[in-house]
């Protein structure tokens, strides 16, 4: 059995080397260990398991933020409330990603966020939600029905009646994910270590014992997707889950709650959507200078190498780097949006009224490969 | 004229110094003196009973103003080295509990007293005790409550039969922010209808 | 030599957003930058914590600040001072808002008029209503938290970022103020989406507080304003007059290696504040201008005036709710008496101060005091202060000019002949009693009054806007009378002083002069 599980977690090893994985072999592969009792044999295939979905929760959590990033930017108006809800959404999948390292780190695994950049368009890591591609659009009526199958959960309360489905199929959610983590987390009991973790601003607290974990995983999906108990709300109706804000947008109408019966309606007052830059979407492998005119192509470079820097500090903050990088790092993507906002204000052609946008692009920062100014 | 309170410590504690900071290059400390210099920490948490459980949420903050006002100068190395050998000696002396006991409440730095009114006295720190109070446990004091200790003070009080919780919301040098979207920034003025 | 197109002495909030708008327009604009003082850098770690645990917390830039022993202010009755210079302001790349509060507030209408309203002090020759637009760019560039539901004068836009929230702490003052019909309001501050509410405004590890540093960095390092440049330890020490109407240029010297430079503009503009410009255009002497450039109508340096701040505290016997600062500014303010009604007999705008209670947790565990002792101190005993600043109106007879000596930056010390007037004196002690109405109303005891020394924080009127040569210094787009190429852009332009701090109406006035400029830009070329 140990053999046979063991030649499994090597297949599974090996497609996530060639970024060919999915979470569905990961969770084949728990259901299948999880049919044993834990022993000091199989306990080492347990840990690895556990610290490869962790890896695949950072990189997922990492992955949802250039999208939703990209749709606030377009937002014209800061003052939007859609705008501030979509940037309360960032704020906490920043948190749910700080969150997600803490529980790596706290196993003695530095997380890899540089050596695991998605591109876009692309798909979501580990195969979540596998038949969605994922684009850097403005705000648009098809990147919130995308934003809302990111965010789905497993169970969709009803609002007004109304339920959400799209075209795909095969949803292996990020709820799942953590529901696969907790049950290794309180499976193997692991003894957490702190050195290496961060609190503060983006990460609230270290993990150091299965409580913190649970409380961790708690939030993440409650904030994510609702509660277990199934309400979309109960950190209160202005601090909707995210799946739930996106469908707000989508409807152009507010969330209520029925005092009565506790169900959820929409509202019937209409809200407006905000005035947003018509920001196409960024093609594969992002804007060429060739193809792209001076000014944008400023703007597009300086956006990708402080995205560059950022990923750096990032990922150095839970590499040794500690608290300092992790201050640089939040300071550096609130310098993106001076790349970003500008331009999305630049039409691609005279004929063409959508705009440009930030391709995300990790370059490469060696002083060699530095461009003379 | 200087108050004198040189009762605390043994040959090393009392060992005279000149005020200044000491003088160190920038350097890492190792693993263990980092360790040991945590101690002291944690203790000034379980001394005063505001967040010794949650010390290790403090950690990464801790280390990172370890590593700068070690690394770059002027260096504190020198002052952290000292202030291990000193808490080790008050150790020996008193055992753990007791010394840290009376380094926190007992033992005060000596302090001039100005002549003119509206100057503020200043610490005379002619011993290596000294030192380590006031370059070590006195900055490790105001980092830990910067960093939340201050929640843990006030707690709930009754007046004229209602319960008022006087936790603390925010604090000088406390990241308090916008991350966390349903949290007060502060405590706010609720104004009844 | 190579001539430039402009040349800006000073690198503080007006030259940062001129040079800012200057560059958008044309990239390629020659613009050089003349600044005394060093650049400190912003948002160091080090210096943060050193900020936050060391015994005094010192802060990198206070080593710029003017010395007591520098002041050569006029002695007072006291043998006092009676205009103290330390504090006052920031020599350094990026200027004085390194260390500012942010406080964000307009003008008021009535402030533009105090000539005609009150017969004292004198007119602006723009009014509210020309400055609007460019009040609603300057809160838009500095991310000013206001509150939309205010009203104390008009205004086309929103502010662009929500208030700050009263805090618990100000409670029972903006009860006190309900009760006497003074109507509470929300202080507006210029602080960016990302402040993280450390407490910790006159360093922001964030850089959260709007700092005119942060926007000339990103000016500096734009890859496309190739043309300029930037140049600090560099004291400008002559005004170079071509002829009666036209300036050529300036010499400076390199404070570090004492060479003396001598540069050329088409434009040169002034934004070196109101104590360094007037002592500037003094030293500029030549056959065109005997007096100094700009002053042969000995007006330069003259009506000197800021705000001295009035404070009275009161004494609770205890606090119950355990309340302490939490902000590093002030959120509760109000400005019923700065109104056109209370112009005649001195606007007085009130705050309450930020830092009472004073609780300072950590400091009492540093002196030894046990958990339980240091909850009943919480709960005992505390302070609250209620502050004011009282608008003065600039005389004749106060005025600014060159003191004997340099300073350590090369700059030319200052001498300040300043006598409060009698009816000013009046008037604070008066606002000292209507101030201790509210704290009475607080049910506190009246501990302390003070009326502070006036400081130069907030120094205005010493290079005043007029219509005429024979009553000011520069005309309505800041230009110095009579000469075609030379403009100023300080607080010094200011004809009235309000009652309310001045940044936010010189940041307007930047913008403004900026938008003038471009468009003589454009028309020359064109």
């Amino acid at each position: 059995m140990l053999k046979k599980l063991t030649a499994q977690l090597k297949k599974i090893e090996n497609e996530i080397l060639s970024k060919t994985h999915n979470l569905t072999s990961l969770f084949n592969f728990a259901d299948a260990l999880f049919k044993h009792k834990l022993t000091e044999e199989n306990h080492s295939l347990n840990l690895t398991l556990l610290k490869h979905l962790l890896q695949s929760a950072v990189t997922l959590e990492f992955a949802t933020m250039p999208p939703y990033l990209a749709a606030l930017w377009s937002i014209k108006d800061e003052r939007h409330p859609m705008a501030a809800s979509l940037r309360e959404i960032i704020h906490e999948e920043m948190l749910h990603m700080s969150f997600a390292c803490n529980m790596l780190a706290s196993l003695g695994e530095a997380p890899q966020i540089k050596t695991a950049v998605p591109v876009y368009p692309g798909k979501l890591p580990g195969g979540v939600h596998p038949d969605l591609t994922v684009k850097l659009s403005g705000l648009n009526e098809q990147s919130i029905i995308d934003f809302m199958e990111i965010e789905m959960p497993e169970h969709i309360v009803p609002i007004s009646g109304e339920t959400f489905s799209c075209d795909h199929t095969d949803h292996s959610t990020v709820g799942e994910l953590y529901d696969h983590i907790l049950t290794l987390f309180e499976r193997l009991q692991p003894e957490l270590c702190v050195d290496n973790q961060i609190s503060g601003p983006l990460a609230m607290y270290v993990v150091d014992s299965i409580e913190k974990v649970k409380y961790a995983i708690t939030l993440i999906k409650r904030q994510g997707e609702g509660s277990h108990g199934n309400s979309p709300a109960d950190t209160g109706m202005d601090d909707l889950a995210h799946f739930y804000r996106f469908w707000e947008i989508k409807k152009r109408r507010k969330i209520i709650q029925c005092p009565q019966g506790g169900d959820f309606l929409f509202d019937d007052k209409e809200l407006d959507f905000p005035d947003v830059w018509p920001m196409a979407e960024v093609p594969v492998g992002g804007y060429q200078q060739a193809d792209v005119p001076d000014k944008a192509w400023q703007l597009i470079e300086r956006f990708d190498t402080t995205y560059s820097e950022m990923i750096e500090k990032l990922h150095g903050a839970w590499n040794g780097g500690g608290q300092g990088d992790i201050i640089r790092a939040h300071e550096l993507m609130f310098t993106l949006q001076k790349f970003a906002r500008p331009l999305m204000a630049i039409p691609r052609s005279a004929s063409d009224s959508s705009t440009y946008g930030p391709c995300f692009r990790q370059v490469d920062l060696s002083p060699s490969t530095n461009k003379e100014s | 004229m200087a108050q004198e309170n040189n009762t605390l410590g043994g040959k090393l504690s009392q060992t005279t110094i000149t005020a200044n900071l000491m003088f160190s290059e920038p350097c890492t400390l190792s693993a263990s003196q980092i360790e040991k210099l945590w101690q002291i920490f944690a203790h000034i948490g379980e001394h005063w009973k505001d967040v010794y459980n949650e010390s290790k949420n403090l950690k990464s903050a801790w280390l990172e103003m370890i590593k700068v006002k070690t690394e770059q100068q002027p260096s504190y190395s020198a002052e952290y080295k000292n202030a291990i050998l000193v808490i080790e000696e008050l150790i020996q002396l008193y055992g753990a509990q007791e010394a840290y006991q009376k380094l926190f409440f007992s033992y005060k730095v000596p302090h001039n007293q100005p002549e003119n009114e509206t100057e503020k006295p200043h610490a005379i720190l002619t011993t290596l005790l000294a030192h380590t109070k006031y370059y070590v446990v006195d900055e490790f004091i105001r980092m830990q409550v910067l960093s939340g200790g201050f929640k843990h003070f006030g707690g709930q009080s009754k007046t004229s039969g209602e319960v008022i919780k006087v936790k603390g919301v925010n604090y000088k040098g406390y990241v308090k922010g916008s991350r966390y979207n349903n949290e007060q920034l502060a405590r706010i003025f609720e104004q009844k209808t | 030599m190579e001539e430039h197109d402009y040349i800006i002495v000073g690198s503080g909030a007006a030259a940062t957003v001129l040079a800012k708008k200057i560059l958008e327009k044309n990239p390629l604009t020659k613009l050089l930058m003349l600044e005394a003082g060093d650049l400190i850098p912003a948002k160091e770690r080090r210096q943060w914590w050193n900020y936050t645990t060391c015994a005094d917390g010192p802060l990198p830039y206070q080593y710029t600040y003017d010395k007591k022993s520098d002041n050569q202010s006029t002695i007072g009755k006291d043998d006092k001072p009676t205009w103290t210079t330390s504090g006052g302001r920031v020599r350094a790349f990026g200027g004085s808002t390194m260390h500012w509060g942010g406080w964000a507030l307009r003008f008021k209408p009535e402030d533009f008029q105090l000539f005609t309203n009150t017969g004292q002090g004198a007119d602006w020759p723009i009014d509210y209503h020309e400055l609007e637009p460019y009040y609603a760019q300057a809160e838009e560039y500095m991310s000013v938290c206001g509150d939309e539901n205010e009203s104390w004068q008009p205004r086309s836009t929103p502010y662009p970022i929500p208030p700050f929230e009263w805090t618990a702490a100000d409670g029972e003052m903006i009860k006190a103020f309900h009760a006497l019909d003074i109507q509470p309001g929300k202080m507006p501050v210029a602080r960016y989406r990302k402040c993280m509410t450390t407490g910790t405004c006159k360093y922001c590890p964030y850089g959260a507080r709007f700092s005119a540093q942060y926007v000339l960095q990103d000016l500096v390092e734009n890859p496309n304003f190739i043309n300029f440049k930037v140049l600090t330890q560099s004291v400008v020490t002559n005004i170079i007059a071509k002829s009666k109407t036209q300036i050529s240029g300036v010499d400076y010297i390199n404070n570090q290696t004492n060479e003396v430079f001598t540069v050329t503009a088409k434009k040169i503009i002034l934004c070196a504040g109101a104590y360094e410009i007037p002592k500037l255009l003094m030293a500029s002497t030549s056959k065109h201008w005997l007096h100094g450039i700009g002053n042969d109508h000995d007006l330069v340096g003259r009506f000197i005036v800021t705000h001295s701040m009035l404070e009275v505290t009161g004494r609770a016997s205890s606090n119950p709710h355990g309340l302490w600062q939490e902000y590093d500014f002030p959120t509760l303010m109000s400005r019923t008496y700065d109104s056109p009604e209370q112009q005649k007999n001195g606007k007085l705008f009130l705050f309450k101060d930020r830092t009472r209670p004073k609780i300072d947790i950590a400091q009492l565990m540093i002196d030894g005091m046990s958990k339980v002792d240091i909850n009943k101190k919480i709960r005992g005993a505390c302070e609250f202060k209620l502050q004011a600043f009282m608008e003065e109106v600039g005389q004749y007879d106060s005025r600014l000019s060159i003191g004997e000596g340099k300073d350590r930056f090369g700059l030319p010390l200052t001498k300040i002949d300043y006598q409060k007037t009698e009816e000013d004196d009046k008037r604070a002690d008066t606002h000292i009693e209507f101030m201790k109405t509210i704290i009475e109303k607080m049910g506190l005891e009246v501990v302390k009054t003070f009326k502070q020394t006036p400081r130069g924080d907030h120094t205005t009127g010493t290079c005043r806007m007029s219509a005429t040569a024979e009553t000011g210094v520069t005309d309505a787009n800041l230009k110095v009378h009579n000469i075609a190429n030379l403009y100023i852009c300080s607080n010094g332009v200011f004809s009235s002083n309000s009652a309310v701090n001045p940044t936010l109406t010189l940041t307007a006035l930047a913008h403004r002069l900026a938008e003038h400029l471009n468009q003589q830009d454009e028309t020359a070329h064109a």
